[in-house]
């Protein structure tokens, strides 16, 4: 995996940047009002060679660099139709078109643009067209250039663009070229076109939301910062969360093309929706953020907003992209794609990770019966002992763990993809993922008697571990338990409750989180024990959730732990816990399940009848669908940039609460919006097709409690990702 | 829903309906400036002269004397005539006009409601400042007693037509020993006095109904003091009820017909992909449905509040959940006109400007009241909840 620019790719995005912060400041933008043109710049994007940077020669650059640019270009509204330049430019050299035409539009020059639709019969608002000389456009199979005589008239509009109404067919053509590869060509464009256009409107609603962020820091209102109220904050973190996993979508799609996906046309409309959707709710919460001074002229907020609406909008309702990208995903539908050239960044986990996987699932092909797979649950609830010790015999339980300790020392990539491999099986992932992190942190922090007591075990699938954080009356706010551990001699004595202990009927023992110093900063009090469940005075209640699922309350009376049995320093809770939490990959557990979901629901829809046809037919039906294929796609981008940033590490606080803030939420929103689209068959409970999905819509409503709810992961994404206080 | 299809009802739709369809102005609304207010004036005295001004006002005081059902009755036939928005003469018929009837004195009442009602004044707000929006309490504009007078310094913004405005219902701080909203008095200001200065401000839709207003040395007589002096907030408060609540009326019959005039684009719109109408794709008819429903459960709402607000003089937190509800589905509406559209729909013109009451639409959400602090009044007033963390 390879989530990073190359040096070249580094040094482009930057002199990109400054030149667009010189060449499109504010100012420059603003006095480009209301036509949206800025010829300046224009000629100056020429000598940058920004006009000729896709041309299909040596010269030229692959797509994946020209999205940066784009994004650059968004990022500073540029006023200038870019988009519909670069890949005019190369549609009309491709077609073996006006070779000095393309040499003037290169240097600044001279402006060319294209229609983006095939309906040349009817006027179309064309962009760019206001202030082109040249204008392409696609008649059936025949590809033809407008040259304008005079601009044409830019009526004004909700972004200031330099758009215009043209009646294509009415006006002198000269044909460039005609015939099936013509026409396959032009659309092509079109399709490169929308992940231009994409990039930069991801960056459009990602400043938005930096400039509103900003303003929230310096405003005040009740005595305090507004970005201090979670009613502020909040918004923000899930706008950027949206934003970036639109970034990313471009980025995964143009990597699909060049891998040859047979995905990659639906890819492209997934991108385009998406980016549309997630700036309009970016500009619009960056707009609200400064309260009334938003819709006021003088402020910038508005800039940001107009153009990013009606950038996205002159291609028509973004809707449309999704029963578009769904009849190209499941229905056949296909489109020709841009060469993209080559792409440097790589979203595989990699050949280890791969050979890891293929193990695990030869393992379990061997091992899983349908019978077994037909009482499989994925909570503690599936947890199969003899199916543990198996794993662990062959060293597939814990491969993050040195070899010395029974894993493999492999990377974060290689567990993921074994992982999925679990999920996939219906294997119930609970277990280990609890007593993967308990381990690591008695490798790390344990004394040598507590190593040798549980870690050969937990390696070999003996026992397993819990987690004893929340009490009743400590959630979220998880520094103020009042579980005592007061020393006894060379022991703890330990009263108290503890709530979810999930697993503590099964496990060996619990990852125990006590107050040691009352008189402490609620924070400053805290140290961790692990406490042998068997251990007298240890009482555990069954408590049953809605997921089918049993988890339990904990009681603790005068229960004695060994000092060795002590994880890290005494009132040292605290950084522990912050190492832990580093361990944490945000959305792993659900992005599994959002696609097993899914996958259900097209299973469904595929088989279904509905009228005359089959109920994937419907554009309705197709239109859920895709949205949700794409929130699920995006699930996926976030956590593995999570995952990455990681590996290499590359600190960046925000991203794993934003993977699980995003894919939580995602997968609650969608598995019931599935429940409802597949109704009523879903309200059957069962493990196949529409029980899947009754499954999982109840196992998404634990998602954003456990592992810190939404609120909380919200808080930091704001803080992480803007530098806002902390909120309340 | 009984009460609004009582016969007595129905007949006085009628009669609405009759006076309405002969007497709506038919020339062309100005946009902006003095020519804005002289035309709202000018309807606004045909109207008291045809007797259909303050409808729920009190008769002593030229208003028809009847409930606000048959007021809200007025509004529903008034926008399904096609007749202006009240506009300029918004603050002085649903703001001020209400407040002075329950807060006012007698003195109060004979000056300004007749003159409101007869189109012979209007009114502008002067509550916010570039300081103090959500945060209302921690206003700074001071007002300090001269004799029999206040004399205030400071500035407001986002104060509506300000330009042409008679009078403005002010908030100034006139106690400073005592802190925040304990300390504030709500005044009659008159635009005209010495010292007031007008600079306005161009929305991001172009409109300029906006303005800040500063204060120098503003001389006001304190028989202008509405309520007592120092007890502004409460005043205020009631002010912003009215807003938050019945104040809306006319601008959610104004929504729910731009959810009608959207519906016959999407009927008369050709959709260039599959050549039949917009409205025949299920999805553009599914969202137009889902619109239609939600200003008829909005309307419902307001119904609900109406019947409430008859057996209090005051209005209640609920106002807050028609506004909250009104600001956010006003950008939907005005939002999914520009989407369903197409591109066509990002030009503004003479004839359709979508882009500008898009953009316009925006200003539910904050002014009177960002949906936050809504919210918030919902969550305390309304469901009990405890307040949430405000001042430091």
């Amino acid at each position: 995996m390879n989530l990073g620019l190359t040096e070249d790719q580094a040094l482009l995005s930057d002199s990109f940047r400054r030149f667009f912060e010189a060449e499109s400041s504010i100012e420059r933008v603003r006095a480009s009002e209301p036509l949206g043109f800025d010829p300046a710049l224009w000629r100056s994007l020429g000598e940058m060679g920004a006009l000729a940077m896709r041309l299909p020669d040596d010269e030229g650059l692959g797509l994946f660099e020209a999205t940066l640019v784009m994004a650059e270009a968004g990022r500073h509204l540029a006023s200038a139709p870019l988009a519909e330049a670069i890949v005019a430019v190369r549609l009309l050299t491709q077609l073996g078109g006006d070779t000095e035409l393309v040499g003037r539009v290169c240097a600044g020059e001279a402006v060319l643009t294209l229609a983006l639709h095939d309906t040349g019969d009817t006027s179309q608002l064309v962009p760019g067209a206001a202030v082109a000389d040249a204008v392409l456009f696609l008649d059936g199979d025949t590809v033809s250039l407008v040259r304008v005589a005079g601009k044409p008239a830019s009526p004004l509009n909700h972004g200031s663009l330099p758009l215009a109404s043209l009646t294509l067919k009415s006006l002198a053509r000269e044909v460039v070229a005609s015939g099936a590869e013509a026409r396959a060509t032009y659309l092509a464009a079109i399709e490169e076109w929308k992940l231009l256009t994409a990039a930069a409107l991801a960056a459009m609603g990602r400043r938005a939301l930096e400039v509103a962020a900003d303003y929230a820091k310096e405003r005040h209102q009740f005595g305090r910062p507004i970005a201090s109220f979670q009613a502020i904050a909040h918004p923000l973190a899930d706008r950027i969360a949206d934003i970036t996993g639109a970034e990313l979508l471009v980025w995964w799609v143009v990597k699909q093309i060049a891998d040859g996906s047979a995905d990659a046309a639906g890819l492209i409309a997934m991108a385009y929706w998406w980016a549309a959707h997630a700036s309009a709710e970016a500009v619009a919460r960056g707009l609200h953020t400064f309260g009334g001074y938003g819709l006021t002229t003088e402020y910038d907020a508005q800039l940001y907003h107009r153009r990013a609406r009606a950038t996205a909008l002159i291609l028509g309702d973004p809707r449309d992209q999704l029963p578009l990208a769904g009849r190209r995903l499941w229905l056949g539908e296909t489109a020709p794609l841009p060469d993209v050239g080559d792409v440097s960044i790589d979203f595989a986990l990699g050949a280890t990770a791969d050979a890891f996987a293929a193990e695990t699932q030869a393992f379990f092909d061997s091992a899983l019966t349908p019978d077994w797979k037909a009482r499989a649950h994925y909570s503690y609830d599936g947890h199969d002992w003899a199916l543990n010790k198996a794993l662990g015999e062959r060293g597939l339980l814990f491969p993050l763990w040195p070899k010395e300790h029974g894993g493999r020392g492999a990377d974060d990539y290689a567990a993921a993809a074994a992982l999925a491999v679990w999920d996939d099986e219906g294997v119930s992932i609970h277990a280990q993922a609890v007593s993967n992190m308990v381990g690591q942190v008695a490798i790390r922090f344990g004394s040598d008697e507590l190593k040798r007591d549980i870690v050969p075990r937990l390696a070999r699938g003996e026992i397993i571990s819990s987690l004893g954080y929340s009490e009743p009356s400590s959630g979220s706010d998880i520094f103020a338990a009042e579980t005592r551990a007061v020393r006894d001699g060379d022991d703890w004595v330990v009263n108290g409750q503890k709530m979810f202990t999930s697993g503590a009927n099964l496990a060996h023992h619990v990852l125990l989180l006590t107050r040691t110093d009352p008189d402490a900063p609620k924070h400053k009090g805290i140290t961790l024990f692990i406490v042998p469940l068997e251990q007298p005075g240890v009482e555990i209640h069954p408590i049953h959730t809605f997921q089918d699922e049993r988890t339990n309350a904990t009681f603790y009376s005068d229960v004695r732990v060994p000092d060795s049995y002590r994880i890290g320093p005494v009132n040292g809770g605290l950084q522990i816990l912050a190492w832990v939490l580093s361990l944490e990959q945000g959305g792993f557990g659900f992005v599994g399940p959002h696609r097993h979901a899914l996958e259900a629901a097209l299973d469904w829809a595929r088989d279904a009848e509905r009228g005359a046809g089959k109920v994937i037919e419907d554009p309705r039906v197709l239109e859920r669908l895709a949205a949700v294929a794409t929130r699920s796609r995006v699930s996926y981008l976030l956590f593995w940039r999570s995952m990455w940033l990681k590996e290499e590490g590359i600190a960046d606080r925000a991203a794993g609460p934003m993977s699980k803030l995003f894919s939580s939420e995602a997968f609650l929103r969608d598995s019931n919006d599935l429940f409802d689209l597949a109704a009523p068959a879903t309200l059957v409970r069962g493990k196949d097709k529409f029980g899947r999905i009754e499954l999982e819509a109840r196992h998404s409503a634990a998602t954003t409690i456990y592992g810190g709810t939404s609120e909380v992961q919200r808080s930091q994404v704001a803080e992480a990702s803007f530098g806002l206080p902390k909120s309340r | 829903m009984r009460l609004i299809a009582e016969p007595a009802l129905d007949t006085f739709r009628e009669e609405c309906r009759d006076w309405l369809s002969d007497n709506v102005p038919r020339a062309k609304r100005p946009h902006e400036g003095l020519a804005l207010r002289d035309y709202d004036l000018a309807w606004q005295r045909t109207q008291y002269e045809g007797g259909w001004a303050g409808v729920s006002w009190p008769a002593e005081y030229g208003g028809r004397g009847l409930s606000v059902l048959e007021q809200l009755i007025w509004h529903e036939e008034y926008a399904r005539a096609g007749a202006p928005p009240s506009a300029s003469m918004f603050v002085a018929l649903s703001h001020a006009g209400p407040t002075l009837i329950v807060q006012g004195s007698e003195a109060q009442k004979q000056r300004h409601l007749p003159a409101i009602l007869k189109g012979e004044e209007n009114w502008c707000q002067g509550f916010s400042e570039p300081g103090a929006g959500s945060d209302l309490a921690g206003l700074k504009t001071r007002g300090v007693i001269d004799g029999d007078h206040l004399v205030v310094n400071g500035t407001k913004i986002w104060t509506s037509y300000a330009q042409g405005a008679d009078w403005q219902e002010l908030l100034v701080h006139t106690d400073p020993e005592r802190p925040r909203h304990k300390g504030i008095s709500w005044i009659i200001c008159d635009m005209r006095a010495p010292g007031i200065e007008i600079r306005p401000i161009t929305a991001m839709s172009g409109l300029t109904h906006f303005a800040q207003v500063f204060y120098d040395d503003v001389r006001i007589p304190l028989t202008n003091v509405v309520g007592a002096l120092h007890e502004g907030w409460r005043v205020a408060m009631t002010t912003l009820g009215f807003e938050r609540g019945t104040g809306t009326i006319a601008h959610q019959i104004e929504l729910a017909n731009a959810v009608e005039r959207l519906v016959e684009r999407a009927r008369t719109t050709i959709s260039p992909q599959s050549g039949l109408s917009l409205i025949a794709d299920d999805a553009v008819a599914a969202q137009l449905a889902q619109l239609r429903a939600e200003v008829a459960a909005l309307r419902s709402l307001t119904v609900a509040s109406v019947s409430r607000g008859m057996r209090e003089t005051v209005p209640g937190a609920e106002g807050n959940i028609v506004a909250l509800y009104f600001g956010e589905l006003s950008r939907r509406v005005h939002g999914a006109a520009l989407e369903l559209l197409g591109p066509d729909a990002l030009i503004r013109s003479e004839s359709h400007n979508l882009p500008l009451h898009y953009l316009e639409s925006f200003k539910w959400a904050i002014g009177g009241g960002t949906s936050e602090i809504r919210r918030n009044a919902i969550g305390e007033r309304v469901l009990g909840l405890p307040r949430g963390p405000r001042a430091a």
